[in-house]
This record gives C-alpha cells, sequence and structure tokens, in this order.
C-alpha cells in the first residue's frame, strides 16, 4: 500500500514538473510566428456596417479630416467652411463654395467662374488666361490685342483675323500649302519644311527628320539612320542613327571617292544627294622658314561648299587680339568660346556635345557674328560652331580649323601664318569662304582632285594648340564602382585627360580601356590581383606622368547570399545567387565532388552574380559543405543532400 | 488529437525568409521551420498526431506551441463542421465608366517587333495591321462624344480619366489641342476632375509637344525597352534602325520638366532578359518609375520562353535584394513592378475580384465609336460592347462581371488570386480563346514570383520603422491607365 502512495506521489510530482517546465519552456522561447503586416478588412477586424463612402463594399471606411463620418462624399481639398458638401474647389475663402469650380475667388462670389485670373470681377464663362478687356468671351487666345480674337489660335494676332495667314505656327492643321516653318499637323507634305515631325515629310526638304521617313531628303542631320544621300562628313556611330556629319554612311555603303561639292549656288543645305563629284582645293604658300614652299591649306579629306577664296601674300593687320577663341576659363575641362570677342571670361558659353550626338557645339542659337581678331582660331576635330550671321576673322598666330564650320553667311579668316584645315569641313548657306594669309607663296589656281578614304584610314589629327591650356594637370574626380573583381566594368571621372587613349592599372594588373574622353574613361577588369583587399588606382594619360589614387578600389572575393533551394539530390538543378563571382567561370566543389556548372554570369557593374549547377552523384545523405571560388577566393556555405528517389 | 481544419494556405521561401500566406485574411507571417512542419503534417495528415510525427525534431512542447500559434491566426479551425471559405461576390450593380481610353490613332511612327497591332489581329479584316502609317485616326467629334458620355455615364463619381492612346497618340497632336480644352470645358461645367494621360514612344516630344503636355497636365508615360543595346533590338524605327537615339533627347526634355515623375513602361522579350540593367539605366536617366512587362500572347516569336522566365524571376530576387539594401540606406528607387506588390501586401486594403477595370468601369473608344473593353481587343468584333450612340451594351459586362477570380479556372485555385485579381482578359483570349480561359501561365508564374518577393522584402524590413515603405513609395508617378481593381 505504502509503495503504491509513494509511487503515485513520485507520479504525480513528475507530472507536476514535465508540466511546468513545459510551460516555463513555452514562456521564455520566442514565438515561432510573427506577423508581417495587416489588413483594413472588416471582416478581419470584426467591424461591419461601414457606409459606402469611398469605400468598397467589404472595406472599412477612410473618413474625412474634419472627423465626420464619411456619409457623405465629400472630396474638397480644404474645407474651411467645415461643411464639404458637394464642395469641389481648390480654396473656398468665402465658404460658400458650393459648385464653385474657381482657382481662385476674388469677387466672392464664385458662381460658376471659370477665370484662372479675373481682373475685372466679371469673369463669367471667361476663359482667358489674361482677360485685359473684361469682354473675353470664348477667346483662346494667348495675348488678345485687337478685342476682337475669336477662335484665333496665332501666338500673336494683331489683324483679328489669323485663319489663312502666312504664320510662322499653325496650329489649325489647315496650313496645307503655307510655307510653314513648322508643321505640326502632319499634313505638311508638299511644304518646304524645315521640321517634319509627323513622319509624312517623305519629299519634303527637311533639316530634321525624326521620324525616320526623311529618306530622300537632304538632311544635315539624320537622326534615323536613312542618311543615304545625305551631306554627311563622317559617320560615328555603327549604323548612322546618330546626327553625324557623315563622309561616310555605313548604312548605304556610300564612300564617295573623289567628290565636288556643289557650286555655290547649289549649296543652300537642302539639295539632296550629290554625284561623285570632285572637291578641289589646293593652296600653297611658301614656307616660314627660309622661304621654301609650304603647304598654306591642306585639304585632304576636307568637305569645302561653296569653293573657297585663298588669298595670299595680302597684308594682314593685327588688331589687339583677344586671346584664343576656344579655352578653358573655368578650369572644369570644358571649352568656352570667346564669341563676343572681349578676351573675358565672362558669359562666354560652354561648348559641349548638348544633343549626345558626339559634337561639342555652342548652345544652340548662340550669336555668332562679326568681325574678330583672336591670338589662335583652333577648332578641335569634334567640334561644330555655328555662325549666326557673317564672320570675319584675323588670328594673329594660329588658324587650326579640324572641325566643322557652319556659316550661315560666309566667312573671311586672314593670318599672317600657315591655315592648317585638314578635316574641316565648311558649310555655308550663303556668302563666300575667303582664306588669306600674308605668307609669300606661290598660290595654285589649278584644282586637284581630293580623296576621300574610308573612314578607318582617315588620319588622327596630332596637334597641339599654341593657345592650349588644357594640357595641364589632369584629375581624377571619382572611380566608380570601388568594388571589383575579375570581369568588372568601372567608370573613371575626371578633367583634362585629354583625347588619347591611356592606361589604366589596378595596382599591378592593366585593365582593358574601353573609352578615352577628356573628362571620363571606362575600363574593363579582365584581370584583377588574386588577394581580396585594397589596391591603389593608376591612370596614365598619354605623354602625362600617372596619377595614382591610394586604395580606389577594393577586389572582392566571392560572397554567397543564397542557396536556391537549399538541398537536393542528384541530379537536382541548384541556382546560387551572389555578389562578385566574377565573369569568368570558377569551381563549385560539394564536399569533395566537383559540381557541373550550367550557368555563370555576373553583371559587370554591380557585381550580381548568379551560377546554376547540377548536384552531382554519390554524394552522402545530410550535411554537405558547397564551396565556390574563383581566382580571387572562395565561399563556403552549407547544403543538404537529400536521398536520391 | 483534436480534429481540425485547415484554411487554404500558401508556405514558400524567398530571399532567405521562410513565409505563410493565409489566403484568405490575406495575412502573411514570418515562420520558424517547426511552424511549416507542423502544417506541412497538417495538411498530409490532418488525423494525425502532429507532435508524434515530429517528434525526431520538435519537443512535444514546441510543436503543441506551434498548433497553438496556428490555430489563433486561423490556419487551423476545430471541429468537424464544414468550413465556409470566403468566395467573391458577383456584382450585378452597375457603376458606371470611370475610365475611357481615346483610340485617337492607329497610325504609329515606329515599328517594333512586338507590337501587337501587327500580331494577333485576325479578326482585323482585310487590313494587313491594325497600326502602321496608313491606318486611321479618330475625328474630333467621335472623341468629343465620347468625352460626354463619360462625364454623363460617370455617375456619382468626382474623378474620371481620360487615356489617349494610338499607335503613337502624339501624332494627333492636332485633336489633342482640341480635345484637351473641351474636357477641362467639362469639368468646369460638372464640377468633376479629369485625369488625363497618354502613352508615347519618344519620338516627338519636341519642345513645344512638352511645353503642351506640361502646361495642360497631361500625365505622359515613355514606351523605352532599357539602354540603347537593348531598346534598339526591339522597338525600331520604320526603316529598321533602332530608336534609341532618336528618342532619347525628347524624353530627356519631358524628364526635365517632370523630375521624378515620368513612368517608363518596357517590354522584356524572348532572350533579351536583363532586368538589372534596364531598371538601372531608365532609373538614371531619371525617370520616376520603371515597370517591366514581359512579352507574352501576341508578339509573335518575341514572346517570353520559360527559359526567360525562370531568368526574370532570378533577375528579380537580386534586384529584391538591392532593393532592401537600398531602402535600409536611405536610398530608394522605383521599380513597380515590385513596390506595387510591396505596397498592396504590407496593409491590405481589399481582395482583388478582377485584375483589371476593363469592361466594367473601363472602355476604348476606338475610331468608329465603337466601345471595347480595352485599346487590345480593338478590332475584335466580337468584343464590341456598344457605340457611343447606343451605349455601351450589357451583354459582355454581365459575362466580365460574374467572371471574378473565385470563378475562373486556375484562378479559383491560385494562392495569389486576391492580391492578382486573375490576370490580364487579352492573355486569356490569346491563350484560350475566351475571356472564361485562366492568364497565361508563363505571367501568372511571374506574376506569383513577384507578389513572394513583395512579401519576403515586407518580411525583411518589418523590423525596422513600419512606416519606410509608406513614405517612401508615396504615388510619384503621375496616374497611368488607373483600373478599378476589386469589387467596385
Amino acid at each position: 500500500m505504502q509503495q503504491t502512495i509513494d509511487n503515485a506521489k513520485r507520479g504525480f510530482l513528475k507530472w507536476i514538473c514535465r508540466l511546468t517546465g513545459g510551460y516555463l519552456f513555452l514562456s521564455l522561447s520566442p514565438a515561432p510566428l510573427k506577423r508581417v503586416n495587416a489588413t483594413l478588412f472588416s471582416e478581419a477586424h470584426g467591424q461591419t456596417g461601414c457606409k459606402p463612402d469611398w469605400c468598397t463594399e467589404r472595406d472599412a471606411c477612410e473618413g474625412d479630416s474634419v472627423g465626420h463620418t464619411c456619409s457623405v462624399k465629400d472630396t474638397c481639398n480644404v474645407d474651411e467652411s467645415g461643411d464639404c458638401e458637394t464642395d469641389s474647389c481648390n480654396e473656398d475663402r468665402s465658404g460658400a463654395c458650393i459648385t464653385d469650380s474657381c482657382n481662385e475667388d476674388r469677387s466672392g462670389s464664385c458662381v460658376t467662374d471659370r477665370c484662372v485670373s479675373d481682373r475685372s470681377g466679371s469673369c463669367v464663362t471667361d476663359s482667358c488666361d489674361v482677360d485685359e478687356s473684361g469682354t473675353c468671351n470664348s477667346d483662346h487666345c494667348v495675348s488678345d490685342s485687337s478685342v476682337s480674337c475669336k477662335f484665333d489660335q496665332c501666338n500673336v494676332d494683331r489683324s483679328g483675323s489669323c485663319v489663312t495667314d502666312s504664320c510662322d505656327e499653325d496650329r489649325s492643321g489647315g496650313c496645307v500649302t503655307d510655307r510653314c516653318v513648322s508643321d505640326r499637323s502632319g499634313i505638311c507634305s508638299d511644304d518646304s519644311c524645315n521640321e517634319d515631325r509627323s513622319g509624312d515629310c517623305v519629299t519634303d526638304s527637311c533639316n530634321e527628320d525624326w521620324s525616320g521617313f526623311c529618306v530622300n531628303d537632304s538632311c544635315i542631320i539624320d537622326k534615323s539612320g536613312s542618311c543615304g544621300a545625305d551631306l554627311c562628313r563622317q559617320d560615328q556611330g555603327p549604323d548612322c542613327a546618330t546626327s553625324d556629319t557623315c563622309a561616310l554612311d555605313r548604312v548605304t555603303g556610300m564612300r564617295p571617292r573623289q567628290q565636288t561639292l556643289a557650286s555655290k549656288s547649289l549649296n543652300r543645305a537642302m539639295k539632296w544627294l550629290y554625284d561623285l563629284a570632285m572637291v578641289i582645293l589646293c593652296i600653297f604658300t611658301a614656307s616660314l622658314a627660309h622661304g621654301q614652299n609650304s603647304t598654306v591649306i591642306d585639304a585632304t579629306n576636307a568637305i569645302l561648299s561653296p569653293n573657297p577664296t585663298f588669298i595670299t601674300a595680302e597684308p594682314v593687320s593685327i588688331d589687339q587680339p583677344a586671346g584664343p577663341f576656344l579655352r578653358d576659363c573655368d578650369g572644369d575641362g570644358i571649352l568656352e568660346a570667346d564669341t563676343n570677342g572681349d578676351g573675358q571670361c565672362a558669359g562666354d558659353p560652354k561648348v559641349m556635345d548638348y544633343r549626345g550626338i558626339g559634337t561639342r557645339e555652342l548652345p544652340p542659337g548662340t550669336p555668332f557674328t562679326g568681325t574678330f581678331t583672336f591670338t589662335c582660331f583652333h577648332i578641335p576635330e569634334d567640334v561644330a560652331i555655328t555662325a549666326t550671321g557673317p564672320l570675319n576673322i584675323t588670328a594673329s598666330r594660329e588658324v587650326a580649323i579640324f572641325g566643322a564650320m557652319r556659316l550661315s553667311d560666309g566667312i573671311k579668316i586672314a593670318t599672317p601664318v600657315d591655315i592648317d584645315a585638314r578635316l574641316s569641313t565648311w558649310l555655308s548657306d550663303a556668302g563666300e569662304i575667303i582664306l588669306s594669309t600674308a605668307l609669300k607663296g606661290d598660290a595654285y589656281n589649278d584644282l586637284l582632285p581630293i580623296e576621300l578614304t574610308d573612314e578607318q584610314n582617315l588620319p588622327s589629327i596630332q596637334y597641339t594648340s599654341t593657345c592650349d591650356t588644357t594640357t595641364e594637370t589632369a584629375i581624377i574626380r571619382a572611380i566608380f564602382p570601388p568594388e571589383v573583381t575579375q570581369g568588372s566594368a568601372v567608370t573613371i571621372k575626371g578633367s583634362n585627360l585629354g583625347i588619347k587613349k591611356g592606361k589604366v592599372a589596378l595596382g599591378s594588373v592593366k585593365a582593358k580601356v574601353n573609352t578615352w574622353t577628356p573628362d571620363t574613361i571606362f575600363v574593363e577588369f579582365k584581370k584583377v590581383p588574386t588577394v581580396a583587399g585594397p589596391y591603389d588606382s593608376f591612370i596614365t594619360p598619354s605623354k602625362t606622368p600617372a596619377i595614382r589614387t591610394e586604395a580606389a578600389y577594393q577586389v572582392k572575393a566571392p560572397e554567397v547570399l543564397y542557396v536556391s533551394p537549399g538541398g537536393g539530390r542528384a541530379g537536382d538543378v541548384i541556382t546560387i545567387t551572389g555578389k562578385f563571382f566574377g565573369k569568368k567561370k570558377g569551381k563549385l566543389i560539394l564536399n569533395d565532388k566537383k559540381c557541373k556548372i550550367t550557368a555563370w554570369t555576373m553583371d559587370a557593374r554591380t557585381g550580381a552574380s548568379e551560377v546554376e549547377f547540377v548536384v552531382p552523384k554519390k554524394l552522402a545523405t545530410g550535411s554537405a559543405t558547397l564551396t565556390l571560388s574563383n581566382k580571387v577566393g572562395s565561399f563556403a556555405r552549407s547544403f543538404t543532400v537529400y536521398d536520391p528517389m | 488529437m483534436k480534429r481540425y481544419q485547415l484554411a487554404e494556405y500558401h508556405l514558400f521561401q524567398r530571399l532567405g525568409k521562410l513565409i505563410l500566406f493565409n489566403v484568405e485574411t490575406m495575412l502573411f507571417y514570418e515562420v520558424d521551420p517547426v511552424i511549416s512542419d507542423a502544417i506541412t503534417c497538417f495538411e498530409q495528415a490532418p488525423d494525425a498526431d502532429i507532435p508524434a510525427l515530429l517528434r525526431k525534431k520538435y519537443s512535444r512542447w514546441e510543436v503543441k506551441n506551434a498548433i497553438s500559434y496556428l490555430e489563433k491566426e486561423g490556419f487551423l479551425t476545430k471541429g468537424d463542421g464544414l468550413r465556409h471559405p470566403y468566395r467573391t461576390p458577383v456584382l450585378t450593380k452597375r457603376r458606371g465608366i470611370r475610365h475611357l481610353e481615346l483610340l485617337v490613332t492607329h497610325r504609329c511612327n515606329m515599328a517594333c517587333r512586338y507590337c501587337y497591332g501587327i500580331h494577333g489581329q485576325e479578326e482585323w479584316g482585310s487590313a494587313p495591321f491594325l497600326y502602321g502609317a496608313n491606318s486611321g485616326s479618330m475625328s474630333f467629334e467621335v472623341a468629343q462624344k465620347g468625352v460626354d458620355y463619360l462625364f454623363e455615364k460617370s455617375g456619382p463619381r468626382k474623378q474620371v480619366s481620360v487615356i489617349f492612346f494610338g499607335g503613337e497618340p502624339l501624332l494627333e497632336i492636332g485633336l489633342l489641342k482640341q480635345i484637351v480644352p473641351y474636357i477641362r470645358e467639362k469639368e468646369r461645367e460638372t464640377g468633376k476632375k479629369a485625369d488625363l494621360s497618354l502613352s508615347t514612344n519618344g519620338l516627338l516630344l519636341t519642345p513645344h509637344i512638352v511645353d503642351f503636355l506640361v502646361e495642360n497636365r497631361v500625365g505622359c508615360q515613355v514606351s523605352i525597352d532599357g539602354p540603347a543595346a537593348i531598346n534598339n533590338r526591339t522597338r525600331l524605327l520604320v526603316n529598321g534602325c533602332g530608336s534609341y537615339d532618336a528618342i532619347i533627347q525628347g524624353v530627356k526634355r519631358l524628364i526635365s520638366r517632370r523630375p521624378g515623375k515620368v513612368p517608363a513602361r518596357v517590354t522584356t522579350v524572348h532572350n533579351l532578359v536583363d532586368l538589372q540593367g534596364v531598371v538601372d539605366h531608365l532609373l538614371g536617366l531619371g525617370f520616376g518609375s520603371v515597370h517591366i512587362e514581359p512579352a507574352i500572347g501576341s508578339s509573335g516569336d518575341m514572346g517570353v520562353t520559360q527559359d526567360d522566365v525562370e531568368r526574370i524571376k532570378g533577375q528579380n530576387e537580386a534586384l529584391a535584394l538591392f532593393l532592401v539594401e537600398s531602402v535600409t540606406k536611405n536610398r530608394f528607387f522605383n521599380y513597380s513592378n515590385l513596390v506595387k506588390h510591396i505596397r498592396q501586401t504590407r496593409v491590405v486594403r481589399e481582395r482583388l475580384a478582377y485584375y483589371c477595370g476593363a469592361g466594367r468601369t473601363y472602355f476604348a473608344l476606338a475610331q468608329d465609336g465603337g466601345f471595347y473593353p480595352c485599346h487590345r481587343f480593338v478590332g475584335m468584333e466580337s468584343y464590341r460592347m456598344g457605340t457611343i450612340e447606343s451605349g455601351v451594351d450589357l451583354t459582355l459586362q454581365k459575362k466580365i462581371l460574374s467572371l471574378t477570380v473565385d470563378n475562373r479556372p486556375v484562378c479559383k485555385d491560385c494562392w495569389a488570386r486576391y492580391l492578382c485579381g486573375g490576370g490580364c482578359w487579352k492573355h486569356a483570349v490569346d491563350a484560350h480563346g475566351t475571356l472564361e480561359g485562366s492568364n497565361d501561365k508563363l505571367s501568372c508564374q511571374i506574376i506569383q514570383h513577384e507578389i513572394e518577393c513583395a512579401m519576403a522584402i515586407n518580411s525583411e524590413l518589418a523590423i525596422s520603422d513600419q512606416d519606410i515603405l509608406s513614405t517612401m513609395y508615396e504615388e510619384a508617378t503621375e496616374p497611368y491607365l488607373i483600373t478599378d481593381k476589386g469589387g467596385a
């Protein structure tokens, strides 16, 4: 009996302990389940009877800001009156904004007003932007000077009947046969449009063809890539999709061997397609040194229109020169143009690639005309200068024009030194091109053929201007991304880096330089050091010492973020996602077995990486170690091997 | 062991998180493996002694604890009686029209390779292309009548929207300049507000047109497929050349006038999947958001395959990780494929019964005055829904209203149905020839994966400030194709 009681007592104590232990365990353990989100469902929260304002039938109501229970369909932005009933005013200062739709009600009686601004106080049914007459009934004028601006859509209507006028802009679409400057209606098919944005301007002589329909036009700029007959100078894009001034057009295969530009009467820059023509230009002058003849103008690969007039041995008087035409005033690596010829930097426009077309230009619309005297008139190869009127330039020290001169009314350049115009393009709508030098020598009057060679054989211009102040200190401003591995693509920003490709190294390992401009370098690291860690950057522009940036790069070993799924059996395909795996395929080992890799990718800019592999056979079931490695390092992660099916 | 009934749930692992989603309550949880194992056991052996089944891995207390949590959160319900799971009610009451698409033109000045205007329009009759240089345009009279119809039939709604579609709608800038003031006039007359928007290929974003769009508050979405190397493979000019260089100036012009507010709409096609590169590039240009849709259905050989979908999923996960990292460093970007689901799942406001409002509160008006559920059905006679003269025909609308997610095949068994709404009607027609069909299978996979990533992101960020996402991801872009969702 006593034994039974003792057994019962022991059993009871055990049960108590187990129960207490269990509850203790539960109370100390974190919850195995953690809710993340919330809902506004009435069912989930036990609410019922939501009124239908701004609600679906099942949702909880949203209340209005005054505290009403959303029983009325309020839509006010602001309701200062407090009852927000059917108001739709942006502001209601009067407190009586019932059925009003004013933006502002100054009169206090904003009944049916539609004025943006009502100065007359009687803005009934007006829709004017400005109503100075007080009788702006149903007008759509931007500006109404005549008081009878009914239905006009003119920018300025002084006559009061701008329906069939030869408008600067025709928004009505009725300008079919008018000489429109801009055709927005899309039916300007016979017009001599300057712009055709509709795509119908097939036979128009367009300056710009945005639609790609301007196939037969004599475009100066071809954005569509169908620049078959256009006056192009050089095709920098592989598919002529950029608005280059092509001398060749790879799309059409046009490679004129010999060209002569059209005569002055043809050179309106709107005509299309000239056949094989001869560009004639050759002038020689005496050399500067010891009376030898030297080339005054070497126009190999030049395109000039109209044919320039060359004058030698003419006296050239130099007024006080104003310094170089193009220089970097503020040291930011961007040239400024002295378009007013005062030698001062204030207000000078920057010469940049505004349109992303690979050509640096003045800002569109910059006035540049008149008489100037500069020390250097140097136009680099990738610069195009547009004149808005006749130009008369005297240069005291240097004339070196390798880029493009787009002239509206001719140019005269006079200098006592050589004129170097290799690779120039001169296009003038009107006026003459007159180039004169005071150097003595023979002037050839015979016309010589000029050959335009294949673009790949165009000589690159190795030229340093005597006024060049931009070859000063090269600066590196930024290198990104800083974290790299094999295959990473890096962008280097700086200034004064020059135009010739230099060298870039990560520590002692050379990088592949893809692009090099005076302010941006794009490189790719085909190889990196085999030890992860910080490394210096060495950037060596042409003919300058290397620029060292300490610890610019951090070479990264691979990092595995996750393995999906986290386990598998032989033959299963598994994906590993992470960073810095490298572009070249590395190795993947599961315990001691090599895995077959079916995909290995890395984004060159971000390092985001993904690998796919097949679980090998003959692995022990259970926990295993998955190791991903490349030349820089390795990363191990656990993986579960399941029994084969 | 008490008898339990199991709620409809979805258990998955994404971004290193184990997530359990209750389909009916729309709540989701980050869970420990014990919860996952317990619920799986319940599904496989509902009558078994679950703690005993799991005794090798967990103590009895752990399993019982897990069961009590599952019960508390509505995954397990005691008793033998039948559960009555939630089913979306079919609404019959007409709510009036809220969004009207005006197909202002079928002309287009580009020749994108995946355009559905070329593929899949068998019912268009003798015209070889739906969209192209020679197709027609809408008259002002038809547009005006459409606007009148919208304002009249919008009922008590204070807000409506008009979307200008094409072809390329900016080819009809003349019509837009007539109809936009007319719409503003109607606003003043009726006291309603109209949101205006359009989708453009970017080729005609000249300074004057951008001025017009900005001054008249017309929202503008740009269709662009990414950097030039990708964009120029699919979005071609009519001469076959890539369009990137031709559009980029206009695009930058528009973005500079509306910084951070211009959405980019991207189509990703077979063998050209590079979501990270595309998002990176477009957000770098200054777009406010990027939305990427796979080419599916009537896109010819450009349509994505299963391999592409796997790549999309992998890249979406990488983007999800990057998004989490960015948010924790107080930097954020609007990749809307994920962000919309992040918002949607973080605080759930409604269960979606439909994917969009097409045919219910959203209609497209064709040049001839005919109504269609949306622009993708224009020209398909069997989906014509009346005219502006006769009004919207109820017959097809009734069918659309009846096809809630709980009544569509495949959708009705999908765990994500109340977050998705059932997928595009046109995808269903392309895949199965009928509205009653389910969404395209590949599209479903992508949507499900996006939702899982969104939940995992929410779970990852739930441990920090709960308000981070709702303040960071406010709608900064212009409203575009606002669709009515849910039971409205």
